[in-house]
């Protein structure tokens, strides 16, 4: 029964990867795509994580996965951060938006 | 059930990888790079359950922390043109 349950949301979490995965194609814009694939892709890794944990239930590789998860859930919202900074301090622009450049 | 997942994973490391070919700047090709890690570090957490090893989590662990060191500073990298 517990093993059900986590392969359901090991799928979930698989379903969310693969529309990430959609995305990185399907926008034609640097900052859509990176807002719409980090995003997706942390919650695709926590979701699987989530049912990782449920199918082994309380033991010692439950505690490793949930200090991976901890350790993710820090560094990739810092990781999209930085790399959002480095293209816009590094000269990327959209082409529509050199007005809203020129203020800053 | 976790191998089909494992399979699918893998196809979907393979479509990331081809937004690191042909990304039109190096932002783009950082930033399929920090997907296909993080898709790496759930294939290994797989791979630890299927095989039945539990050191593998302690390499998905190294892997996630050296992979967040080498983007940090290749975004610092780029940002100055190659300036340090």
């Amino acid at each position: 029964m517990r093993e059900l349950i986590g392969n359901i949301v090991i799928g979930i979490g698989l379903v969310f990867v693969l529309i990430g995965v959609f995305g990185i194609y399907r926008f034609r814009n640097f900052y859509s795509r990176i807002l719409i694939a980090s995003k997706v892709d942390t919650v695709g890794f926590i979701t699987i994580s989530v049912g990782i944990i449920i199918r082994n239930g309380i033991a010692w590789f439950s505690l490793k996965v949930l200090l991976l998860v901890a350790v993710v859930m820090i560094i990739n919202p810092v990781v999209t951060h930085a790399i959002a900074s480095s293209a816009y301090h590094g000269g990327y622009r959209i082409a529509g938006e050199e007005e809203d450049a020129a203020d800053n | 059930m976790i191998e089909y997942s494992v399979h699918i994973l893998a196809a979907a490391a393979v479509f990331t990888s081809i937004r690191i070919l042909i990304g039109p700047t190096v932002w783009d090709r950082l930033l399929a790079f920090n997907l296909l890690s993080s898709k790496l570090i759930v294939i290994i957490m797989m791979c630890a359950i299927i095989f039945e090893k539990h050191y593998l989590l302690d390499i998905a662990i190294t892997y996630a922390l050296l992979g967040f060191v080498s983007i940090l500073f290749i975004a610092r990298f780029v940002k100055d043109r190659g300036r340090i």
